[in-house]
């Protein structure tokens, strides 16, 4: 067995298909045949399943420990001289290893997720399990042929492995992608139910309740794994900032909006039964998200910062992402009778299934016209795509349809509103708004793969871009965000939404204004002009929205505190009036407030606890965009310093900090060298604090030194230091400063997220339980899920390993505002760092074409004229925003259609749901009292009393 | 013993000979009460493995990562971890096949599913919008004649989903009652039952397996001849092995609702 562990592995790795395929037969016939024996036999088998593959992870983690060079993965990602602790975490630092650690991951939720559903939703669990195999075959395939971390080296055993990068042993990059791993994983448990559901028929509450928990886990954890991922990125990349709308990035955002958008409109579904088919597309259209941003990650296929090493598993992943939205897609037109609320007839049945894979199969012939396997110019394929896809649509709609379904019963209870002053109303503006952004990053982030397909010419969308175009879209989401919150189910009355919006909206005003009188003279001026992205009119509406950010930000920000904290006092108010405050001991309200108001938010009822749990989500989230805001102010400073030299940072002629150099110091350690800029921070002659910006030499990479931020952490704004070169002989140091106002509020807001994530997941109390006990067994279970979540998330990963990227060593020396607003618009060349703006980029490629560049500003040259001539050098794809002409102009055309288009629809809907005034027959009807009326009036309120607030 | 008798019952279903056999041949077989002492062994093995293989695994482990090193205690955790793969697919072919009993409960729970309804999903819709206009009316977001009109609305419509939910399962529990009504008069006839015993004993089969099951309401079984009470299933009395003739007719039916 000795000389055969690998294969040893493959072979637990092949079981893991066996068995997983037993129990997705098993599953299905369980669901076919109803019989709770054979669904007994699935459930074992997925534990089954569940325990195999924690096997296979046993036997790579044994490789890895006993150094078993033999298995290319080991040798490739480990050395003899690596800890233990190191060794764990490079089970799954690599490609193959994390899909087997994505795996473990999904057992592990999959093991969680049948103990929960025990006895419950015995309709739905067959399918449950079943999808779940079907997702875990998927990857059991992907291992077997494409990524087997088992495989043995071509050459045999090597004498050592090759060990990690050094530049990857760092605390936040260890901690911010497996944190999004039981994000993005979290999201297959909806989705496995959805399926189901559409599956059985069974489309009533029940899923949507049972998908809603994990969902919002899985939420809570693409948001932890989101921030840290900030936090990585600011702690360590060493250029100032924290969000690069880098493709990765965005792919890890995506699901994140999708899932939020579902928490939403769930909830509409549960009160009205609507949605149903939203709804299904949202968790589908989110796992499918989780599947393709590890296929832009895993793939290659849009250079970035995170672009790993290009392999064959992207294929897999292309032809899997088709069968998910094939099968999802059929499965809807299948279940649409009973989607759409219709009695359900074959006929009905046969016409919507027809009629999608009319339409599925009708667009593909546009689509072979449109990416150019007909050779004509691009407008007339754009065209004739156009025209093709809106008769294919037309003619399924009108010729299919009609006539499958005609004679068909298609009668069913519209669904309707009371009042569009509703929070029905608004929660469909929120998903429209989530939507909108979803659409405008996805077409900006695969907008280079478009458009090498469709024209054959390489662009790239830079962080220019999207900072330009997000701040409408997202302070148009974040006012929603808290105007939602001031409707009520069903109806609101006009005056008491007058009296609701009175004060917030008087606290932004008075905001704005403060803002506008004093915050130049403190040095946050409430505008802030930048230079346009576009010439012309779009450029100049673009910057001048974009220059007033500022005082939006703050007087939403300060609107939407107040909505929320109005919200409360609202809510204690009422339960002083009906005494149910006293439930809550008052001993806690003397411990300084929070323990109170936390046990009373736990203790109200489960409904209710969940809308103000969600409350205290939005109130993280403005609390992050309060410090999102704050990079309007950022400062960026270069100088040189002698030791001992001092050198003041100045904010419109005010001093904001004062460094000292106090001069260089040298350490060594085993691994490498370290020269450390010592400094001290001065602030009106106190002193603040010490800095220790530095730079590692590590022994096996002596070319690329790393970048060692050191900064000072205040609730009003970080220091931010980097040392750039420090000269061995004279001791003179170069050093980046950044002061970055409010950036702390953004990890703050998180954290404040996560308590409120938490309150909406306090799982509820069974009536028949006694309290103390169902207290004490809820209580532990949320703090067990919750702490395995996070140490799941936080046990020490690495990211993939990128030897060639200049990630986080080297220093960007900038002199002037010109040059940077010059740089941050071109991109480096050079081919390894592949996306990387001129700004931040620190390999030698970039500093060639900075000097360059230089040259041409010290001979006279326009900006506009020195980015267009580095355009025509390196082509389109050296500029970080694409050129405002011609087709490029899709990439903001797209989104704008399509969100206008969904505006269009929405009122359209939503006119069509306005519910009519009652006829007064029907009222008369209702006001006849019936005899019967007095004991089912009683029973309506003991039902009430029943229903969980 | 009402989840024995059905396992019973089950197994006695799972081969065509068993149906026929005699007295003798069935007591040789094993009687209900032994049939539920091999299923409880069978449990409580099951049970026991669950708990010591991890546990032990674990151990093990723990105690080797110390003494030895870490190497043979990832072995010795991934053997222990396939033995437990092996147990539970050894388990879940057994259950298939019926060689192993159900967790206790579970078929019960499992024939207590409520079924999908477009009333009840209604009703639940119409109740919390009640609950929802009580909560804003309570906060605020809506005012008394707005709240009044609307609730009025909401609480006639769900009066009326009651209404038609009764409706539905009217004729269920017509017969249900008709049903406990007969086998209360047959009873009575024979003998005079402790009018306490039997309908409570009706009432708790009829909440677990829930209206539309209504033939369990004539689940427990008198003998003709000695007038003892049997299990509902029973084709032979247990005190006096006198067969009982409407069990069987009984059981002939429930099987073939069962089939069909």
């Amino acid at each position: 067995m000795w000389a055969t562990f690998p294969l040893f592995g493959t072979a637990v790795l092949l079981g893991v298909m066996l068995v997983a395929s037993y129990t997705f037969a098993v599953a299905v016939r369980a669901g076919t045949t109803g019989r709770a024996r054979t669904l007994q036999a699935a459930r074992l088998g997925a534990y089954g399943t569940v325990a195999l593959i924690a096997v296979a992870v046993l036997c790579l983690a044994y490789a890895f420990v006993s150094h078993d060079f033999r298995i290319r993965y080991v040798a490739h990602y480990s050395d003899r001289s690596m800890s233990l602790g190191y060794l764990f975490t490079a089970l799954w630092g690599g490609q193959d290893g994390s899909l087997l650690w994505w795996m473990f991951l999904l057992s592990v939720y999959i093991g969680l997720c049948i103990f929960w559903l025990g006895r419950k939703y015995i309709e739905l669990q067959p399918y449950v399990i079943a999808t779940l195999m079907g997702v875990v075959l998927f990857f059991c395939i992907l291992m077997a042929f494409a990524a087997n971390p088992f495989a043995t080296s071509v050459g045999g055993a090597r004498a050592d492995g090759e060990g990690l990068n050094p530049l990857l042993q760092n605390f936040y990059m260890i901690i911010h992608p497996p944190s999004l791993y039981v994000g993005f994983v979290g999201c297959t448990i909806p989705f496995a139910f959805a399926v189901a559901a559409l599956v059985t028929g069974r489309l009533d509450h029940q899923w949507i309740v049972a998908s809603r928990k994990w969902m919002l886990f899985a939420w809570m954890f693409l948001g932890i794994g989101n921030t840290l991922g900030m936090l990585w990125a600011y702690e360590e990349l060493g250029w100032g900032g924290y969000w690069a709308w880098d493709p990765v990035e965005n792919a890890a955002f995506m699901p994140f909006i999708t899932a939020t958008a579902y928490v939403h409109s769930n909830m509409i579904e549960e009160r009205r039964g609507m949605f149903k088919v939203w709804n299904v597309f949202l968790i589908g259209l989110t796992f499918f998200m989780t599947i393709f941003g590890t296929f832009l990650t895993r793939s290659g296929a849009i250079a970035s910062v995170h672009s790993f090493a290009q392999s064959s598993i992207g294929t897999y992943f292309v032809w899997f992402l088709v069968f998910l939205a094939l099968f999802t897609a059929t499965l809807t037109f299948y279940r649409w009778p009973e989607l759409r609320r219709v009695t359900p007839t074959k006929k009905l049945r046969q016409a919507a299934v027809i009629t999608g894979w009319f339409t599925i199969l009708g667009l593909i012939p546009g689509v072979w016209i449109l990416f150019g396997r007909v050779e004509l110019p691009l407008t007339v394929r754009v065209l004739s795509f156009a025209i093709a896809s809106g008769f294919v649509i037309f003619a399924a709609i009108e010729l299919v349809y009609a006539r499958l379904a005609k004679g068909a019963s298609e009668k069913h209870k519209r669904p309707q509103f009371e009042s569009v002053l509703s929070r029905e109303f608004t929660f469909m503006l929120n998903n429209w708004v989530l939507l909108s952004f979803l659409v405008f990053v996805l077409v900006a982030t695969t907008f280079p793969m478009l458009t090498e397909a469709l024209w054959n010419e390489k662009v790239s969308v830079g962080p220019p871009y999207y900072e330009a175009w997000v701040q409408p879209l997202g302070l148009t989401m974040f006012v929603l965000m808290g105007v939602g919150t001031l409707f009520g189910w069903k109806k609101t009355s006009p005056e008491a939404l007058k009296r609701a919006f009175f004060i917030p909206t008087l606290a932004m005003l008075i905001t704005a204004a403060l803002h506008f009188a004093i915050g130049k003279k403190l040095g946050y001026p409430a505008v802030v002009w930048r230079d346009p992205i576009y010439g012309g009119t779009l450029g100049v509406i673009l910057r001048a929205f974009n220059s007033y950010t500022p005082v939006l930000g703050t007087s939403t920000c300060v609107f939407n505190a107040a909505i929320i904290i109005q919200e409360f006092v609202v809510l204690f108010r009422s339960r002083a009036k009906t005494g149910a405050n006293k439930a809550t001991p008052a001993i806690l309200w003397w411990l300084g407030g929070l323990p109170g108001f936390i046990s009373t938010l736990v203790t109200l009822p489960p409904a209710s606890r969940r809308r103000y749990g969600g409350y205290i989500v939005h109130f993280g989230i403005v609390v992050m965009f309060l410090g999102f805001t704050g990079r309007s102010w950022n400062i960026d400073k270069e100088t040189t310093l002698q030791p001992n030299e001092s050198y003041q940072i100045v904010r419109d002629g005010k001093e904001e900090y004062t460094i000292k150099y106090m001069g260089p110091r040298m350490e060594v350690d085993n691994s490498k060298r370290m020269v450390f800029a010592d400094v001290r921070v001065l602030k009106g002659g106190v002193e603040q604090g010490q800095l220790t910006p530095a730079k590692f030499i590590y022994k096996k990479m002596p070319d690329s030194p790393t970048t060692e931020v050191s900064m000072l952490h205040t609730l009003k704004d970080d220091l931010y230091l980097v040392v750039g070169v420090v000269n061995p002989t004279t001791k003179v140091a170069s050093f980046q400063i950044h002061v970055n106002p409010l950036v702390s509020w953004i990890w703050l807001g998180c954290m404040i997220l996560i308590g409120g994530s938490i309150i909406c997941m306090w799982p509820q109390f069974e009536p028949s339980e006694s309290r103390v006990w169902a207290v004490a067994r809820s209580g532990a279970a949320v703090a067990a899920s919750i702490t395995i979540g996070v140490m799941i998330a936080v046990t020490p990963a690495h990211a993939f390993a990128q030897g060639t990227s200049s990630l986080h060593s080297g220093t960007v020396k900038i002199q002037n505002e010109t040059e940077r607003a010059l740089f941050s618009n071109l991109r480096c060349m050079c081919g390894s760092c592949a996306r990387d703006l001129l700004s931040t980029c620190a390999c030698g490629t970039a500093e060639d074409a900075r000097t360059e560049i230089r040259g041409k500003l010290a001979a006279g040259m326009s900006k506009d004229q020195i980015i267009e001539d580095y355009g025509k050098q390196y082509g389109p794809a050296s500029l970080a925003i694409p050129p405002n002409t011609g087709a490029m102009r899709a990439i903001y055309l797209l989104p704008l259609g399509a969100i206008v288009l969904s505006a269009v629809g929405l009122v359209v809907l939503m006119k069509r749901w306005r519910a009519k005034p009652q006829p007064a027959s029907a009222h008369e009807k209702a006001a006849s009292p019936r005899s019967d009326d007095a004991s089912y009036d009683a029973r309506v309120d003991e039902e009430l009393k029943d229903l969980d607030g | 013993m009402a989840e024995a008798a059905r396992v019973a019952k089950k197994r006695s279903k799972t081969s065509a000979a068993a149906r026929k056999k005699s007295a003798e041949a069935l007591e040789a077989e094993g009687t209900p009460s032994r049939q539920q002492a091999d299923d409880n062994i069978d449990r409580t093995l099951g049970r026991a493995i669950a708990w010591t293989l991890p546990l032990g695994t674990f151990l093990v482990a723990l105690v080797v990562a110390f003494v030895v090193s870490m190497g043979p205690a990832l072995l010795i955790a991934a053997a222990g971890v396939l033995l437990g793969t092996v147990a539970l697919f050894w388990a879940s072919i057994r259950t298939l096949t019926g060689d192993a009993p159900l967790p206790e409960g579970f078929e019960l729970s499992a024939a207590a599913n409520e079924k999908a309804n477009a009333l009840t999903e209604r009703k639940a819709e119409v109740l919390r919008a009640l609950k929802d206009l009580e909560h804003e009316h309570s906060v605020g977001k809506i005012d008394d004649a707005d709240f009044q009109t609307l609730s009025a609305r909401y609480r006639d419509e769900a009066k009326n989903v009651l209404r038609e939910l009764d409706e539905q399962v009217k004729p269920y529990r017509e017969r249900a009652e008709r049903l406990a009504k007969n086998h209360l008069a047959k009873i009575n006839g024979t003998a005079a039952p402790s009018e306490k015993s039997l309908p409570t004993e009706n009432d708790s089969e009829k909440d677990l397996v829930g209206l539309s099951d209504s033939k369990r309401a004539t689940a427990s079984n008198a003998c003709p001849s000695c007038e003892k009470q049997n299990d509902a299933d029973a084709r032979f009395c247990k005190h006096c092995g006198a067969a009982i003739p409407s069990a069987k007719s009984e059981q002939r039916e429930e099987e073939t609702d069962a089939h069909a």
